[in-house]
């Protein structure tokens, strides 16, 4: 006979930026337990009343991916991200933040990433080995002559040390100062193929922007738009995911920084060409864009994002506070992999409403972000036998998910037991396990699902077992 | 035209048949969309005969569209099974999706689409009685004025179906990568609005030389209700290359 005795709840319930999670523990004796079960003490809190409403039957495809912009952009993101990723979607003309030309003094973001430029649009200056690369190159030669390069030295970094730069599409208040850093340093240039004209010869424009220089391009090495799959560049040892998003432009990179606090690398992801297209081919590209940089930051486990018009997702007022001293000891760019997603959603869901915006035929299903929350415990039989139990909901903004597959995994492979939502958002399951569960981690994770309407993201919430 | 009329006429949907063998992703979109609408039963029903309506009202007064509705239409064009109609309507619908994904889709070419696919929903809705389809409306979209203006240009279009004009729906004006707008249009089906510089960089001179580059495009963003869908479409109005700011700048 079984005897268990609850240890109560974890004085704190462990909350991620994903899920919640609160704790149960118990422990008993008696003989092994011989199937898995579900401990009838675990209880979730009550549901929240959802923050959205969705949509009402018939609502238009277009006004379907804004409401779900808004939804996934949630308290978190609902100020200037949700209007910036949607600002040409739902506004003609530019927004006023393209016009504020005040410089930003190089900053340092993390021991290997600064950023300088204005406040409209700027490089990030990655150190490497023995030298820097740029992203993005600044809106004019003179802005990289007088902002890039003193910048350089005030952080002890050698300006002559450039070992490459890479726009992210070819417009240029993204490629000019590169022209400079070129003629000064030499080093390769690398733009999406089907942007590479843009900082050529046959380009007229450049002519008036490379004023003073000898040449009226820079030299580029290409990176093959039509390859959609990420792709590395790797520069002075230092290897570069890059990804191709045509769209704003037809050549558009998008892709990842590594960025380093000590010993540890986190990745931040960059779009590289915010402004929905206006015409409906390059529209759709944009869109498929925004799906692929999703994707890449969930499988690379992304841990922020960066911008090089640095107010379209916060990376500016991120900046500042570095500046101002008040990110209170936290570095501000590290939002964590659930946040990165969040905003990459919101990035999609615009998209999406923009193909709506010039094809209102269209029908894409809309992306929602998911919460898990879960209550977990573990009871112990006399014998070397333990069941881990545990009862999970999972949300998106309007409400319970049901016919949601969850998968819990107990750390140090101890077992796994999946179960699927009811039509409240929960499921449960049990496993049995011979190892200890003290100090393991259980977690809970929806994988995503999908109707022909809808894709619910995946989403996950863990928690260490008493 | 001819060479579409002549793969579209008697045969026409037997034709497209295999033209839309080669949009495989796109066919089984269709084929998800199509299933959908044909599940909608409620109030809203659309009876077979209003797609025969629309499509005869669409080629009235061009007397080879009126000859292709009428072969296509013909109860002796119906395919045998609701299957073979359903899969007949998927076919033109994405051949007319096909079309559309040209970079310079034909107005023409699109109008003999949606009178086939008018005639395919006919027979799909015949075969399937309570199955409820939109009825397709071709949409004209004609730029029909650019004028210079501060920002750049001054544009103004106007969308018309068969029916008459189409209001509040979006048109979309652009020139090049940078310069656009948008605005619904009227009840006279008008959409008007300057064009500006949705990405300046930062006022730098240069900016306008990047900016315009290639036709203005306005796109039509259609509208869509469960009884009709007034179709997208797409206008082009071809402009010089300006070397530098224009004179009235």
């Amino acid at each position: 006979m079984t005897k268990r005795t609850i240890q109560g709840l974890a004085p704190k319930a462990l909350s991620l930026a994903i899920g919640t999670v609160g704790l149960l523990a118990a422990c008993g004796g008696g003989e092994d337990f011989s199937a898995p079960f579900v401990d009838d003490k675990l209880a979730l809190p009550a549901a929240a009343a959802p923050q959205f409403t969705e949509p009402a039957a018939g609502t238009s495809e277009y006004q379907r991916h804004l409401d779900s912009a808004t939804a996934n952009a949630g308290t978190e993101f609902a100020g200037e991200q949700r209007r910036q990723w949607c600002y040409s979607v739902e506004n003609v003309g530019a927004p006023p933040e393209l016009q504020n030309t005040t410089v930003v003094p190089m900053t340092q973001l993390f021991d290997n990433l600064y950023f300088a430029g204005r406040r409209w649009v700027g490089v990030y200056v990655l150190k490497t080995a023995n030298g820097y690369f740029l992203l993005d190159g600044q809106n004019s030669m003179a802005d990289a002559r007088e902002i890039t390069i003193p910048g350089l030295v005030a952080m002890g970094i050698d300006p002559a040390t450039f070992k490459a730069g890479m726009p992210t599409h070819g417009h240029g208040d993204h490629y000019n100062g590169l022209k400079h850093m070129q003629d000064a340093y030499g080093g390769p240039v690398y733009i999406g193929s089907a942007d590479a004209a843009a900082l050529s010869a046959t380009n007229a424009r450049n002519t008036t922007a490379f004023a003073g220089s000898p040449t009226n391009f820079i030299a580029t090495t290409t990176l093959p738009t039509e390859v959609l799959t990420p792709q590395t560049i790797t520069v002075d040892g230092q290897a570069l995911t890059v990804l191709s998003t045509p769209g704003h432009t037809p050549g558009t990179v998008s892709g990842i920084l590594p960025a380093k606090i000590g010993d540890k690398t986190y990745k931040l992801v960059y779009w590289g060409g915010t402004g929905t297209p206006t015409t409906l081919p390059l529209a759709r590209q944009y869109l498929d864009g925004s799906e692929r940089t999703y994707q890449l930051a969930k499988a690379e486990n992304v841990d922020g994002t960066v911008h090089t018009h640095p107010f379209v997702d916060g990376s500016l007022a991120k900046v500042d506070a570095i500046n101002a001293g008040t990110t209170g000891g936290k570095n501000p760019f590290l939002l964590g992999n659930a946040s990165t997603l969040r905003s990459l959603s919101v990035l999609r869901e615009c998209s999406a409403a923009k193909v709506n915006a010039l094809d209102a035929t269209v029908v894409n299903p809309v992306w929602l972000t998911t919460t898990v929350e879960m209550v977990a415990g573990s009871t112990s039989s006399s014998g070397n036998n333990h069941n881990v139990s545990a009862r999970v909901r999972v949300s998106d903004p309007y409400g319970p998910v049901a016919h949601a597959p969850v998968t819990l995994h107990l750390s140090g492979g101890a077992g796994t037991c999946t179960a699927t939502t009811d039509t409240t958002g929960v499921a449960a399951c049990g496993l049995l396990t011979d190892l200890p569960p003290a100090g393991k981690t259980l977690q809970a994770s929806f994988g995503g699902t999908s109707t022909a309407a809808k894709v619910w993201l995946s989403s996950a919430a863990s928690a260490v077992l008493n | 035209m001819a060479p579409w009329r002549s793969r579209c006429g008697a045969a026409g949907v037997l034709v497209l048949v295999a033209l839309a063998c080669l949009l495989g992703p796109a066919l089984a979109k269709a084929a998800a969309a199509a299933a959908q609408a044909a599940q909608r039963t409620d109030s809203e029903a659309v009876p077979a005969d209003s797609h025969l309506h629309a499509a005869r009202r669409q080629s009235q007064g061009q007397p080879a569209l009126a000859a292709l509705v009428r072969r296509a239409c013909a109860p002796e064009a119906a395919p045998k099974t609701a299957a073979l109609a359903v899969q007949a309507l998927e076919q033109v619908e994405a051949a007319h999706r096909a079309e559309r994904a040209l970079p310079r889709p034909q107005a023409d070419r699109l109008l003999e689409a949606v009178l086939l696919r008018g005639c395919a929903a006919h027979h799909a809705t015949r075969l399937q009685p309570g199955a409820s389809r939109p009825v397709w409306w071709h949409t004209r979209l004609s730029i029909d004025s650019v004028q210079p203006a501060a920002t750049g240009f001054a544009v103004q279009a106007s969308a018309r179906t068969a029916h008459g004009p189409v209001a509040s729906s979006r048109v979309t004006f652009a020139r090049g990568l940078h310069h656009a707008c948008f605005v619904p249009t009227d009840t006279a089906g008008l959409a008007a609005c300057a064009m500006v510089d949705t990405h300046p960089h930062g006022g730098r001179p240069d900016a306008w030389a990047e900016a315009h580059e290639g036709p203005i495009v306005a796109t039509f963003a259609g509208s869509v209700s469960p009884t009709r869908v007034e179709m997208p479409a797409v206008a082009f109005r071809d402009l010089p290359v300006f070397a530098g700011t224009p004179a009235w700048r």
